[in-house]
């Protein structure tokens, strides 16, 4: 059948570029990178542009817009890079994304990257690409590896079947990106010319039946000039067959919107009784029919005898048993090499900025002004600074898990289990990682394609008890617990762990109830990763951080030092700074007065107004609480830690405010409240404003309510 | 038959997909289409998800998908060998 739509102009797109009239070539070419996950799209786009990228977000989503530069033979070729998806249909972000770039940016032309050894699916894509009415060239990517699985793919002739400019490349070896982006401009200058690619002349040839409903109701959108001009008539007709809701709220800009809708209904109607499935099923699967046909022409395969390398592998990594311990082993790793390691750059870092703030202690006079730059600013861009190597490290690991294609089978091995929570087997890593930091746990969740199962996870992370909560347990559970801290501390972890997974749940029956994703999930060939890749990913993410965590850490770091250092007590600045007089500049400060303003709400769980400071405190960094106490104590904080420490227990013990009951809750309220700026910050960049807000208010709520809970048992029971 | 009810090892042709809205869409999308052929590899620790080889890759199910598959079990794969060299030596052979 597919034969009938070939009868079209036969490689037009090479025509003679020699007979072009001058003034309609435009020296600028925009190009659209599209192509399934997996297929080599950001080893292709790093290749083409080399380091003129640049990386923003899509306005109002959380998908990522990168965009590359390159000259080539005297034309300047901007490269937008797509998110990497399956289809085009509106079930998620990325993908209403890419299209709505195609349709509303109109790019001169797209370079579908195929992956070749999975050629039926990613032309699968590639023909919904065609429907947007923009010209497309397909790279037959990865063509090395599909050639050594026994694929034999003649290029001419399914570029003819298809009617589609296809060159083969490697990506990875920068192999055929000249061929490329020769027809690349040529097809773009051609269509730009004489709309050679003329949309409605390409056409996949859906079946008698389908075609006849197609033409009508597409017979109807034309009616509509100004509508047609944005939206392709084809397009749109195939989509509101396939219930597509974004295409019917585009519709609603046509001016036969009501009668169109009612014919729709009328034709899906009449195809699910013909083909007795659902309409988008059939689309899908007379657009496979099409694929499969000229697959079925123009590419060869041996019969594979040979068991390959990857299902070797799996045999061992994916084994029934040895699975799951090969996983936790993994974690384990990546564990112990991100915070363990990863701790030293971070002591020196931060060591680094100890004697810069001496050194700047020493050059500015005694004030607000030194006050400013050296805990204010100093602290806080000493923060930012020392998560940087914890994240270089974490990720430099993690691209390489997911560059091999082990990341996929992880989520394998883990959802099971995570799904009777209402999570995903990929949200089992960042939960992981979690007890170390959120900063990198949340960044973590990039990896996973569900928006949904992102923000689930995303919620949970700082539930999972963070290497900063530890000194606070510590500090309170060797002086309230002496004979049972390990257990005392064990418990709020296990605390954490529960409350994360219940909340999940929750979140399951609540904020999202009702939308189950599905599952279906590549588990791509493993591939070595080249050394560029992972650089970049690092890079990449590196950047991400500094952009958008670093400047709001700074200003959260800025305001805690403000609301702790004013208003200024009246003491003499020339004396120094007793212990008494930090004491009272603490409790006249904004952080003090607003301490007391909260202690009605604190009371009921035990805390009094110092308390409330320190855990005001607490939200730029959570060993912050320490060293607030540490203050209000009149403990000595220049001491070696362990002394602080101890000192600090002592003077907690004396006050009679404190028991055991409340250092317990205390550790509880840290392990549960609002996570700390950075944490915050990351959630922001990841995935906005709103679910900060969410995950600040869900936070606090929890904490006060568990706390009250234990607080007001505890009391019952006489503790 | 559903999905679900093969084992590990067993082939199958696909009939149809029975689920709904966006995960058949999704399902369908990936290649499980009339007519279509693949292999079940594998299965996690609990019996789910399951590992399926389909048209030219792998690709995991949760078993609740794999429910809304309806197929045909199958011998063997019928031979893709459609390279032309390798297929005409082979007649060749008888």
């Amino acid at each position: 059948m597919y034969v009938n739509a070939v009868a079209v102009v036969k490689h037009d797109w090479r025509r003679d570029k020699d007979n072009m009239p001058e003034n309609k070539i435009e020296t600028v070419i925009r190009i659209g990178l599209a192509g399934n996950p997996n297929a080599g799209k950001t080893t292709l786009f790093n290749a083409i542009t080399g380091s003129h990228q640049k990386v923003g977000n899509y306005a109002g989503v959380t998908v990522e817009k990168k965009e590359g530069r390159r000259q080539y033979k005297g034309r300047e070729l901007i490269i937008f890079d797509l998110p990497g998806t399956y289809s085009l249909t509106a079930y998620s972000a990325d993908e209403v994304v890419a299209r709505d770039f195609i349709l509303e940016e109109k790019p001169d032309i797209i370079i579908d990257v195929i992956d070749s050894t999975n050629i039926e699916r990613n032309l699968y894509f590639c023909l919904q690409l065609q429907e947007l009415g923009v010209p497309v060239v397909g790279a037959l990517n990865i063509i090395d590896q599909a050639e050594s699985m026994g694929l034999d793919i003649d290029e001419e002739l399914l570029s003819e079947l298809l009617q589609l400019p296809l060159v083969k490349t490697v990506g990875a070896k920068k192999q055929g990106l000249d061929e490329l982006l020769d027809i690349v401009v040529q097809v773009a200058d051609a269509a730009k010319i004489a709309g050679v690619l003329n949309p409605s002349e390409i056409k996949v040839y859906y079946g008698d039946e389908l075609e006849r409903e197609i033409e009508r109701i597409e017979t109807l959108v034309k009616q509509d000039e100004k509508f047609t001009a944005i939206y392709p008539a084809r397009w749109m007709a195939i989509k509101l067959i396939e219930k597509d809701k974004d295409a019917n709220k585009k519709l609603r800009e046509h001016k036969d919107y009501a009668l169109i809708e009612k014919e729709t209904r009328r034709h899906i109607q009449h195809l699910e009784k013909h083909f007795g499935r659902d309409s988008e099923i059939i689309v899908s699967e007379q657009r496979y029919a099409y694929v499969n046909g000229a697959v079925a022409e123009a590419v060869f395969s041996e019969e594979r005898t040979h068991v390959s390398l990857s299902e070797k592998i799996d045999s061992i990594l994916l084994n029934r048993f040895l699975g799951l311990p090969i996983f936790l082993f993994f974690l384990w790793a990546i564990f112990q090499f991100t915070f363990i390691i990863g701790e030293f750059p971070k002591d020196w870092i931060q060591a680094g900025f100890g004697w810069l703030s001496v050194a700047l202690s020493g050059l500015l006079p005694e004030g607000l002004l030194r006050s400013l730059v050296v805990d204010g600013i100093i602290g806080g861009v000493g923060s930012v600074l020392s998560f940087v190597p914890l994240i270089i490290i974490l990720f430099l690991l993690i691209s390489v898990l997911e560059d091999t294609g082990y990341m996929s089978r992880a989520a394998f091995i883990m959802d099971k289990f995570l799904h009777i929570f209402g999570l995903h087997g990929q949200s089992f890593l960042p939960m992981m990682l979690g007890f170390g930091c959120s900063v990198p746990a949340i960044m973590a969740t990039r990896t996973m394609r569900s928006v949904r199962d992102r923000i689930m996870t995303i919620m949970v992370v700082p539930l999972m008890s963070c290497g900063a909560k530890l000194p606070v347990y510590v500090l309170l559970a060797a002086a309230f617990f002496p004979n049972n801290a390990g257990n005392v501390v064990m418990s709020i972890y296990l605390i954490g762990i529960a409350l994360g997974l219940v909340s999940a749940m929750v979140f399951k029956r609540t904020v999202y109830k009702g939308k189950s994703t599905p599952f279906v999930m590549e588990l791509p060939t493993y591939r070595v990763p080249t050394v560029r890749g992972i650089l970049w990913h690092v890079w990449d993410k590196t950047c991400h951080y500094f952009r958008k965590a670093g400047t709001i850490i700074l200003l959260a770091s800025v305001l805690v030092w403000a609301i702790t250092t004013f208003p200024r007590t009246v003491a003499d600045p020339a004396k120094h700074a007793s212990e008494s007089q930090a004491e009272i500049q603490m409790e006249d400060s904004y952080a003090g007065q607003i301490g007391k303003v909260i202690e009605p709400v604190l009371r009921p769980i035990g805390f009094d107004w110092k308390v409330g400071i320190a855990v005001i405190t607490g939200f730029a960094a959570k060993e912050v609480v320490v060293s607030t106490l540490g203050v209000l104590y009149k403990v000595e904080s220049n001491d070696a830690d362990v002394n602080a420490g101890q000192s600090l227990g002592e003077a907690l013990k004396k006050d009679r405010n404190f028991s055991p009951l409340i250092a317990y809750i205390l550790m509880l309220f840290t392990l549960i409240n609002v996570p700390c700026f950075a944490a915050l910050a990351a959630i922001r960049a990841e995935i906005g404003w709103k679910w900060l807000g969410f995950s600040a208010a869900y936070n606090f709520v929890l904490a006060w309510v568990v706390c009250f809970v234990v607080y007001q048992a505890g009391l019952y029971f006489g503790l | 038959m559903l999905m679900s009810e093969l084992s590990n090892g067993d082939c199958f042709k696909v009939i149809k997909v029975t689920l709904a809205g966006e995960i058949g869409k999704r399902i369908s999308e990936m290649g499980f289409t009339q007519g279509t052929e693949g292999k079940v590899v594998r299965r996690a620790l609990l019996g789910d998800p399951i590992e399926i080889c389909i048209l030219r890759y792998n690709v995991s199910l949760r078993k609740s998908e794999a429910d809304g598959i309806e197929i045909e079990k199958i011998p063997e794969l019928t031979c893709v060998c459609k390279r032309r060299r390798s297929c005409k030596a082979r007649l060749e052979k008888g």
